[in-house]
């Protein structure tokens, strides 16, 4: 919880945080390693990049591209797919069929290849990347939830609950989806951490949130070709990222703990 | 059991024409290949020549019919760009994707499914711990970076393996290994959730007051719940396997469909592009039919809805 | 966990060499791997677009006309001797007993065909705009051949160097896409094999009528994330890399693997300006924001900085290599207020959103120069909407469909002609593909100086054209490119100033 509260802060306090501009380059002291190296500078405390820019500075704002772009993406999917999900499985027939089919449809279509191309049809950027990153996520929720969903539909508290005259919308509310939390958490917090991988991907296919904007994943796609000679390019926002995840993680055991409908069936026996 | 296939057959196909509709309208509002085909001076008239003879001032409807004809065929026209049949260019290519993925999702698997028992049969240890913390760094951790890394220690350094491209199975084991520890980590968390709800139901525990061996338990009544996630999970992937591939396809040299069809959508050479969604689709449309009549299998309470 | 696996690195590093010297997988001897950064689409030399493919061809297909590596003049290639009788026609007299590698008869009847064939508009070849000035090919004799050019033709021996003579028979009988896969030459290396992505393999021809080549076997593999080509030469898996970003260097010289050979080359990097906003309405087309964008940019920085000294600042597009260069026309100095003042003349005082694409390939550190010039942009309150493509086959059709909105990265390297009609015309001639200007006067200009015999008109119309390309900012110029190819220890090579890759020159060390 801590870790991802201390990204969080990073992302909103970025401005008053960041020793320096994240986008003002000085080419003359680019590549400069983190001030503890020799060579290094008090001045860049995680060094510079091939331009010149503090790195730092930039794993700072990057927080905020890359956790909003994880964040909103997942939100935009998880809503989607858990709707799409629950109507399709709580309801079955023909409305099941046609959204099934639709699930189907969205994840048959080459992932990569749908969110290229439309990134090459409404060019690439911060907000197209969400939507890219939305519309193309939410078929996993919605496959899961329905599974789920159909199953739950036939344990003995659905059954009970319908046959006392339950509104569907009671049911769901009361009965299916607290006992969904615990997929839906798990499921996003893999999701949050993976949409921000994916950035990284387009990234490095020089499609991602474009440049100079710094996201980690972007950042990450540059250091890749320095990992002979300049460690920290690739190594601090590889850092940030897996600290980020590592976070994104524990609070969903965390909320799975506090969710688990097996904890919370057997405690009244 | 056979109305149920029957049903999920019907819905692959249909899939598969959704699929090409899609495609096709997607390329139509895309741009227009005439400007493509032609250099920009070209006059009015070999526009509209090429208009015709490529048929594209037929209505829309006309158009899909016909390519819709041509692709039952097996014909999707020669590509813009490789002045080569689209559908060649791409199958000659499809075995090293396929070989990829196939071998990345099976050792996915096998990394997830043991790490994954093994954590909710054990929970809050240090082998949870342990597998939990290799989830997220597999889940942090991008390909690219993970395959640079691999090829520097595995191939530049230790000399065990090709550092890239495709030439027998020892140049297959990074970019496979890469894939796997892509796919394996979202695998392994549902692995290990859907074994926990399911070993703290009453029926287990039932078994385990009577008595039972725990090994009996594992693969009588809660494996085969966790099956029904799992067997979906692994469907999803194999569509989402082509996120990951494209990156490693580009890291480790190897010559498959991924970067073709990039390059493909972002040139718009229809005839690839066209070819590639359809038949990718059609591949990706085939493992769900499986996985759903898997699942069917599993769980008949599905089939008899 | 990162730090680990480079702490882990470092150790295999220092440790592996000895435990495993002698690896497995390095190339055999006789073979000679060269990584390029991109695939080839076609093996047909009149088809194929890029100058990669250009390079890759050479090896297999003769020209009428050869270069010197040293001096970069014009010499014999399977012309032994040409005569310019008058100002529109040359005489050729073909070199004898050369043979195809499927023994077909090289004749002045082959030589024809060729050149029809580039000329046929049903062939749409890219060559064609640089020939549709030859009106006749007349056979003289069976190895004489007479060119009748509509118009004085100056840059028609320099343009030879590009014309790959084909086997006539051979196309005839099996058509024209049996050969863009399976292509028979003249050349210095017979094709062995392609494998579309994966490899294309020649070998040394035996019966070559120049000399022959110490490297028996060449595969070319397309590698396109230079990282792991870099790899592969740490781990003697590849002999040859076109493209080394300068920040690399250090890699390959301390691996003890490889050396770093360089040349200055005719290639130019510039900005190029959408002026006739022939991908859409934008800034750029005003010229006070060309200009603000022109004094925005340090480039002797970047060429200090980014490329390591490598590389020649340039004050306008063609190379002072070539024919027709304008040595008096001095770079736009560096200068961000005034470009801030031009900005705000221009009514952008607010800043502004350019798109700003960049690619991958020919341009040495593009990404790192394409980096460094959106940060100069920034620092005068002009935002830009970047994208990189990583594939220049994906870019150039992008460039040459007029796709490429507001500014991009260009690069030019003239298929090794060293005329400055070679990149002056392709550029700014109306009726050009690549042009993204258009003007009557531009135009006018460039039909003299291609249509010219006397050099000193030709000079004072490239001068022209100079000047007006300065004087109204249509392009900015930034520098000629020096190349930086990575050869491994096993053999000896050295770059040349036409930028091509010629590995028949390459031998091996002891």
């Amino acid at each position: 919880m801590g870790i991802v509260a201390t990204a969080a802060v990073c992302a909103v306090l970025a401005p008053s945080l960041a020793p320096h501009d994240p986008y003002s380059q000085d080419i003359a002291t680019r590549l400069r390693p983190p001030a503890w190296a020799p060579m290094g500078s008090p001045e860049h405390l995680l060094g510079t990049d091939h331009v010149g820019r503090d790195y730092l500075s930039r794993i700072l704002y990057g927080a905020r591209i890359s956790l909003a772009v994880g964040i909103l993406a997942v939100a935009c999917s998880g809503l989607l797919g858990v709707v799409v999900g629950l109507l399709s499985g709580f309801y079955g027939g023909p409305l099941d069929r046609a959204l099934t089919f639709l699930t189907n449809l969205t994840l048959t279509f080459p992932f990569m290849l749908l969110a290229i191309a439309m990134i090459a049809l409404m060019g690439s950027g911060f907000v197209n990347m969400i939507l890219v990153l939305g519309v193309t996520g939410w078929p996993i929720y919605a496959r899961v939830v329905r599974a789920e969903v159909m199953s739950l539909r036939e344990r003995e508290f659905v059954v009970a609950g319908t046959a006392l005259g339950g509104s569907p919308a009671r049911i769901l509310a009361a009965h299916i989806l607290p006992n969904l939390g615990n997929l839906i958490v798990v499921l996003a917090s893999v999701e949050v951490a993976r949409m921000i991988i994916v950035e990284s991907f387009f990234s490095y296919l020089g499609l991602g949130v474009p440049p100079p904007a710094p996201s980690w994943g972007g950042m990450l796609s540059e250091g890749q070709l320095y990992v002979l000679t300049k460690w920290w390019l690739a190594t601090f926002p590889g850092l940030a990222i897996l600290v980020t995840v590592l976070g994104v993680n524990l609070i969903g055991d965390a909320l799975r703990d506090l969710l688990d409908p097996a904890l919370k069936t057997a405690a009244p026996g | 059991m056979r109305g149920y296939i029957a049903d999920r057959l019907v819905d692959t196909v249909l899939t598969c024409v959704a699929i090409s509709f899609v495609v096709f309208a997607f390329l139509h509002l895309a741009g227009d290949p005439a400007m493509v085909l032609l250099p920009p001076e070209a006059s009015k008239e070999a526009v509209a020549g090429l208009r015709r003879s490529l048929g594209l001032d037929d209505p829309f409807l006309v158009q899909y019919a016909r390519f819709l004809g041509h692709a039952a065929r097996g014909d999707f026209g020669d590509s813009f760009i490789i002045r080569d049949k689209a559908l060649g260019i791409l199958l000659e290519r499809a075995p090293a994707t396929l070989e990829l993925a196939v071998a990345g999702l099976l050792l996915g698997v096998l990394i997830a499914v043991p790490l994954g028992i093994l954590a909710a049969f054990r929970p809050r240890t240090w082998l949870d711990h342990v597998a939990s913390i290799a989830s997220i760094v597999g889940q942090a951790v991008p390909t690219f970076w993970l395959g640079i890394m691999l090829i520097l220690v595995f191939a530049v350094s230790l000399r065990l393996v090709p550092v890239s491209g495709r030439d027998g199975w020892r140049s297959l084991i990074l970019p496979a290994v890469c894939l796997g520890v892509y796919l394996a980590p979202i695998m392994m968390r549902l692995v290990r959730s859907g074994m926990l709800e399911v070993l703290g139901q009453d029926y287990i525990r039932t078994a385990r007051a009577k008595g039972i061996a725990e090994r009996v338990i594992l693969w009588k009544h809660a494996f085969k719940n966790v099956g029904i996630p799992l067997v979906t999970m692994i469907g999803l992937q194999f569509g989402r396997l082509l996120a990951g591939t494209v990156v490693i396809e580009v890291v480790f040299a190897w010559p498959g469909i991924g970067w073709l069809t990039v390059k493909a959508v972002r040139t718009l050479d229809y005839p690839v592009v066209q070819a590639s969604v359809v038949v990718l689709g059609a591949g990706i449309a085939l493992v769900n039919l499986a996985t759903d009549l898997l699942i069917g299998y599993l769980d008949p309470r599905i089939r008899y809805r | 966990m990162t730090r680990l696996i480079a702490a882990l690195f470092a150790f295999t590093l220092a440790a592996g060499p000895i435990a495993l010297a002698g690896s497995a997988h390095a190339a055999p001897r006789g073979q000679l791997v060269a990584a390029l950064d991109s695939d080839r689409e076609s093996l047909d030399p009149h088809q194929a677009t890029g100058t990669i493919d250009y390079m890759v061809l050479m090896h297999v297909f003769d020209h009428l006309i050869a270069r010197n590596p040293e001096s970069m003049k014009l010499t014999p290639g399977l012309a032994e001797s040409w005569k310019f009788v008058d100002d529109n026609t040359w005489d050729f007299r073909i070199r004898k007993g050369v043979k195809f590698h499927n023994g077909e008869p090289l004749t002045a009847e082959t030589v024809k065909f060729s050149i029809e064939r580039v000329l046929d508009p049903a062939q749409k070849s890219y060559l064609r705009d640089r020939f549709k000035g030859i009106t006749q090919v007349q056979v003289t004799d069976e190895f004489g051949i007479r060119l009748k050019t509509e118009k004085p033709n100056p840059v028609l021996l320099e343009r030879l160097t590009n014309l790959a003579i084909v086997p006539p028979k051979y196309v005839k009988e099996k058509g024209d896409a049996h050969i863009a896969k399976n292509p028979v030459g003249s050349g210095p290396y017979r094709f062995v094999e392609w494998a579309r992505g994966q490899r294309l393999v020649v070998e040394a021809h035996p019966g070559y009528w120049g000399p022959e080549p110490a490297v028996k076997t060449l595969v070319f593999r397309p590698i396109l994330d230079v990282g792991t080509a870099i790899a592969e030469m740490l781990a003697g898996g590849v002999d040859f890399i076109r493209l080394v970003p300068p920040d690399q260097i250090p890699v390959i010289e301390a691996s003890g693997k490889g050396y770093i050979t360089s040349a200055p080359i005719i290639r130019v990097i510039y900005l190029n300006f959408d002026v006739v906003g022939s991908a859409g309405t934008g800034p750029v087309q005003n010229i006070k924001v060309r200009q603000a964008i022109s004094h925005a940019i340090d480039v002797d920085g970047i060429i200090q900085h980014v490329l390591g000294g490598r590389g020649l600042r340039l004050g306008t597009i063609v190379n002072p290599m070539k024919f027709g260069y304008d040595a008096s026309i001095k770079p736009v100095p560096y200068d961000p207020s005034r470009a801030k003042q031009l900005l705000t003349e221009a009514g952008y005082a607010g800043g502004m959103k350019l798109d700003f694409t960049t690619y991958a390939g020919s341009i040495i550190a593009s990404r790192q120069v394409g980096d460094a010039l959106a940060g100069y942009l920034g620092k005068v309150g002009i935002q830009t909407n970047r994208q990189h493509i990583e594939d220049i086959g994906l870019f150039s059709n992008l460039e040459k469909t007029g796709k490429l909105k507001d500014i991009y990265l260009g690069s030019w390297g003239s298929w090794s002609v060293f005329d400055a009609d070679m990149i002056l015309y392709p550029r700014f001639h109306s009726s050009e593909a690549f042009a993204y200007v258009r003007d009557p006067k531009l135009d006018q200009w460039l039909d003299v100086g291609r249509n010219t015999v006397d050099p000193k008109r030709r000079m004072e119309a490239y001068a022209q054209v100079q000047r007006f390309l300065a004087e109204n900012s249509l392009v900015f110029p930034m520098y000629a490119q020096t190349s930086v190819m990575a050869v491994s220890n096993r053999i000896s090579y050295k770059a040349a100033s036409d930028e091509t890759i010629a590995l028949w020159r390459a031998t091996w060390k002891n």
